[in-house]
């Protein structure tokens, strides 16, 4: 699942420009999770892990 | 035009302080059952679905408490590998060197679905025969685990 999102990041970031990328690392951090449909929606977590998936 | 609705707007705001000072009430009877203050906690639901005795909530809570504890320096290396990834494709590092940031997060993440799945076989060997045989009610508190720890306060979403 972190290969999927791994890949998908990359293709986003692909897309950013280079004044756009600067804070992409937390994005990411952001997107643990994100096509898990359990984790998804949980709210915005501590720590700095955004939905907390893994 | 602009002042009556303005009217319109304050009277409305009344209404709505008013009845919000009427929470807990249905109708503004005093008499009628609260409401519920809002949606239940995690630890509601999961007492709820199992149907835990006063005893067990204590001792659920204590369990997910000790194992949220345990979670946090996880819950920050993991948002750190995470970064490292992301850092890595930033760098444009080839796939080896991201696989392997990827491998060290996926170990991290297996320790905390340890953790998780540690925490339920706790929860589990305390449940009575007839709670154990409500496979609905543990299936779903089971899926509740996942995850669970990976906010600040595990109790609140």
């Amino acid at each position: 699942m972190t290969g999927l999102e791994v890949k998908a990041f990359q293709k986003i970031y692909a897309l950013l420009k280079p004044n756009q990328t600067a804070r992409a690392p937390e994005a990411f951090d952001l997107m643990a999770g994100i096509l898990d449909p359990a984790t998804v929606g949980r709210g915005m977590g501590g720590g700095g892990r955004g939905r907390g998936g893994r | 035009m602009i002042r009556k609705l303005f009217v319109i707007g304050f009277v409305l705001a009344s209404v709505g302080f008013a009845q919000g000072g009427s929470r807990g009430s249905k109708g503004g009877d005093m008499n009628a059952a609260p409401m519920p203050a809002g949606p239940p906690t995690k630890f509601e639901t999961i007492s709820n679905t199992l149907n835990l005795t006063k005893d067990q909530k204590k001792a659920v809570k204590t369990m997910l408490d000790d194992a949220a504890k345990e979670a946090t320096p996880l819950r920050d290396q993991l948002s750190k590998a995470r970064i490292s990834i992301a850092d890595a494709i930033q760098a444009k590092k080839g796939d080896d060197e991201i696989n392997q940031a990827v491998n060290a997060y996926a170990v991290l993440a297996t320790q905390m679905s340890g953790l998780e799945i540690n925490t339920f076989a706790k929860i589990y060997t305390d449940l009575d025969e007839t709670q154990k045989a409500n496979k609905n009610g543990r299936d779903m508190v089971f899926a509740m685990m996942k995850n669970l720890f990976a906010t600040k306060n595990w109790n609140e979403d």
